[in-house]
């Protein structure tokens, strides 16, 4: 026998996490409310012919949210043959209310009794027993978590649909009950016997969507309205009502006779809340979290590990656990200081190029007077900048000594511990050993290993930030941040619903996009998707550890930063956007219950991350593979005075990108990154964002060291700018691909992609112009369109919302 | 072209194509080139129905 089982429940209370358990799926688990959208199915572990169906979490069957026609759909229409009613034991009076009415489907009927470890930690009981009489189903306690009772629940269940057994619906008060078989009666519904009742309730209440179903004649309609009318009237109450506080009144019935709290005191998670989301201190810690996962991210732990991959495993090798590089990289100052010392005294003596070797530098010695004194520039290599060094002559007797220690020659790093070497030069020694032609080599090197190698070699940083965003959602804080900002933006009219999609796309804008669709007011949907993808994603975290590394020199105030202004963008978009005809209106209310606080579980956020890295892994091996070839073709090849052919590194300004980079370039010269180089590479980032790093990679990388290139084409300023615009602009085609599917329109697409990249183009405009005042690099009237620019931003965020007529 | 880069080119040549043709394939069964990564998203059944 084919059986379904359909897993129901309040929001958070460990549905995924049973199906997960059930089917040995992977599916993802959010310690937030609303994770499940969508009904997800599998197989049950060890029993082929059992389907689980992962329903979406539901307060009720009421058709209210997207979430509830899901899962109301399938229980009537797809007729599961049991259903397991997760039901969070530390919140058992208000989870039993969806059970009241999961009851009446006619349905066998399963409870699962779940967390309650949690509720014998609180000293509170539940007598299952007690609790399985009164409702008259069988009622399991499990752990979904850790995996207790899991399959017992889903035997039992099985059990209960062979047995085709339908659990007593809850008995409401006598002239309720009268008025519901009254219903029944007069409707003449043409459904099964056992689903008669839930029917019947729901044209009490008066649910359109169900009166529009049932199809009752117009008489008998008239008459059932007069009936609930006059119950109405009786009691006072809308009919609505009448029937929620029927329902809380069998609960407390039932509740009265299991269930027993030990005291009203405040439990762990209550007095973590008191400070965590405290009117004033939630914010600040909010950004100190914050602040400390992009800070240990991209400065501290991440660095280590993408310092290895860039300069070890995709630059010219490394040393094994680190043996002998200490050793190496004196050698190599000591070297270079004495090379530069020699080269100093021999430019001086008028040489254009000292020949390092005996009799060269004995000729130095012997022309140089003992008090002589050279100079030479000392630059730095990744920040390029530089220091006059002054030397004496007993300084070049040394140097000579030094080099002549070396034997003349520049200190090997395979004399000094097991070295291995990177990628570039592995795969170059190949290339050149068995004689592939040299644009080919260019391609494979300067392209696809520079490109790709670009991304890849900052997966470290994002593994950590992908296990920190884990850690933060699983146990639980990530919740309060939706519920804190929820205090903030009702402030100005926005709903601390918009937040979920944000907090989901810090992982990736597209779930985030789709997430939007929870969001039952469209104004409000809209307003989100469009303001979603300013958070940064992963994929905009090497652009941003590119930029925080080259331009300032591995500041750990820059990643943080990208963050911050994410939030400052979706906050001042959504009180501006709110302002507007297109989007004004009340802010949609927001009911969400705050999970309590739990360790995280190991398996949980290491997979978790796992997932998200590998994705970028492959991302990196496919789509930006593809476009590191196409990057490195069209950079590498042009037409040149003599006409077309492959350019030299110095000639990429008349390759097919540069030529096209020139035509657009003028537009971010207000920005203050009007080089072809930067413009293609924001072009690029539309593929997706890491192509920005892999297209920098390549253009910068061509004559030597990426981060050296960049930091000579970028001043600090222009270096913020262009970090705002590419943050902020159009996301990547399948983010925007995403905007279309869930604003099912073209119009609203385009609104969306043109208002991100306006303000994008604005913040950047403004950081550049305002910025340039402290460098004293001012351009008087691009100054006054930024200040304009301002002061219109300033106006809109501070004038009064417009009032829409009741 | 010496034969030695001839075969590079193979290779590469080889790789591009089964890089394209997983991108289709990819695409042909729904599956979106976000980086999530499907099994670790809350909204995969968005885009896998079945």
């Amino acid at each position: 026998m084919n059986i379904r089982i359909a897993l129901a429940g309040n929001p958070n209370s460990g549905k995924t996490t049973l199906f997960n358990n059930l089917t040995q799926s992977n599916q993802y688990v959010g310690n937030w409310p609303g994770v499940t959208v969508e009904k997800k199915e599998g197989k049950l572990r060890k029993h082929n012919d059992v389907t689980v169906v992962d329903l979406p979490g539901i307060y009720s069957l009421s058709p209210y949210t997207e979430e509830e026609v899901v899962a109301r759909n399938y229980l009537l229409d797809e007729k599961p043959e049991v259903i397991i009613n997760i039901v969070d034991g530390t919140n058992l009076e208000r989870n039993l209310y969806l059970s009241t009415q999961l009851m009446e489907l006619g349905i066998p009927f399963v409870m699962a009794l779940n967390m309650m470890d949690v509720v014998r930690k609180n000293g509170d009981r539940i007598d299952t027993k007690a609790l399985s009489n009164s409702l008259g189903c069988p009622v399991v306690e499990i752990s979904a978590l850790r995996g207790e009772n899991t399959l017992k629940v889903a035997e039992d269940a099985i059990k209960e649909a062979q047995k085709g057994r339908r659990t007593p619906a809850p008995i409401f008060s006598s002239n309720i009950e009268k008025v519901i078989s009254y219903i029944e009666e007069k409707a003449a519904f043409k459904c099964s016997e056992s689903e008669k009742r839930w029917y019947a309730i729901k044209v009490f209440e008066g649910d359109q969507k169900v009166l529009e179903k049932v199809k009752i004649e117009n008489y008998a309609l008239s008459e059932i309205k007069k009936e609930v009318e006059n119950v109405e009237v009786e009691m006072d109450d809308d009919k609505e009502s009448i029937i929620t506080n029927e329902r809380y009144s069998y609960i407390e019935r039932v509740v009265k006779t299991s269930y027993k709290k030990k005291s009203n005191g405040l439990t762990v998670s209550d007095k973590i809340d008191t400070i965590v989301t405290n009117k004033y201190l939630a914010l600040p810690i909010f950004a100190l979290v914050m602040w400390l996962v992009y800070f240990v991210s991209v400065s501290t732990i991440g660095t280590i590990f993408t310092d290895w991959a860039n300069d070890g495993v995709f630059g010219d090798g490394f040393y094994l656990l680190g043996i002998g590089r200490s050793a190496y990289e004196e050698s190599v100052e000591e070297y270079g200081t004495a090379e530069s010392v020699v080269n100093a005294f021999g430019e001086k003596l008028g040489l254009e190029a000292v020949e390092l070797d005996e009799d060269s530098l004995e000729d130095i010695l012997l022309s140089t007077e003992k008090d002589g004194v050279a100079s030479y520039i000392l630059q730095d290599e990744e920040t390029l900048s530089e220091e006059e060094i002054e030397v004496t002559y007993t300084e070049l007797v040394e140097s000579v000594d030094i080099l002549s220690s070396y034997n003349y020659s520049e200190p090997e790093p395979e004399e000094y511990g097991p070295w291995v070497p990177g990628l570039p030069v592995l795969i170059g020694n190949g290339l050149e050993a068995i004689g592939c032609s040299e644009w080919l080599m260019g391609l494979i090197l300067d392209g696809i290993v520079a490109g790709v190698g670009a991304v890849l070699g900052f997966v470290p940083q994002m593994f950590v930030l992908f296990l920190f965003l884990a850690v933060l959602e699983d146990c639980g804080y990530m919740a309060r941040i939706a519920f804190v900002m929820d205090r903030i933006f009702r402030k100005f009219g926005l709903s601390g619903k918009s937040f979920i999609p944000i907090l989901i796309g810090t992982g990736c804008g597209v779930p985030g996009i789709m997430a939007s669709r929870t969001i039952e007011n469209e104004k409000d949907r809209r307003m989100t998707i469009i303001t979603t993808t300013f958070i940064p994603c992963g994929a905009k975290l090497p652009f941003i550890a590119m930029i925080a590394g080259s331009i300032f020199g591995g500041a750990s105030w820059v990643a943080p930063t990208a963050y911050f202004l994410g939030m400052f963008a979706i906050i001042t978009s959504g009180i501006i956007l709110k302002k507007t005809k297109l989007f004004s209106g009340d802010p949609a209310p927001f009911v969400m219950e705050l999970p309590s606080y739990h360790t995280p579980t190991v398996k949980n956020v290491l997979l978790s991350m796992w997932e998200r890295g590998w994705s970028f892994i492959k991302k990196a091996g496919t789509i930006i593979f593809l476009s590191t070839i196409v990057v490195w073709f069209t950079s590498f090849f042009g037409f040149a005075a003599d006409g077309f052919r492959m350019l030299s590194e110095e000639e990429l300004d008349y390759s097919i990108l540069g030529r096209i980079g020139s035509l657009i370039a003028w537009i971010f010269y207000p920005l203050g990154w009007g080089n072809w180089q930067a413009a293609v590479a924001s072009i690029t980032g539309l593929v997706a964002k890491e192509n920005i790093v892999g297209t920098l990679g390549i253009l910068y990388g061509a004559e030597g060291s990426a981060y050296a290139g960049i930091s000579a084409a970028f001043s600090k300023v222009a270096g913020l700018s262009f970090l705002s615009f590419n943050l902020l602009c159009a996301p990547c085609f399948a983010a925007i691909g995403a905007i279309k599917r869930e604003m099912n329109s073209a119009k609203w697409t385009w609104f969306a992609v043109g208002y991100q990249c306006l303000f994008a183009y604005l913040v950047a405009l403004v950081v550049y112009q305002f910025g340039s005042l402290f460098t004293g690099n001012v351009n008087v009237l691009l100054l006054f369109v930024a200040i304009l620019v301002a002061a219109y931003f300033l106006y809109m965020l501070f004038k009064k919302e417009r009032k829409v007529g009741v | 072209m010496n034969l030695s880069s001839l075969i590079v080119l193979l290779i590469l040549i080889l790789i591009v194509g089964a890089v394209v043709f997983s991108l289709i394939r990819k695409k042909k069964n729904g599956e979106s080139s976000c980086s999530c990564g499907c099994s670790g998203c809350g909204m995969k059944d968005c885009c896998h129905k079945k």
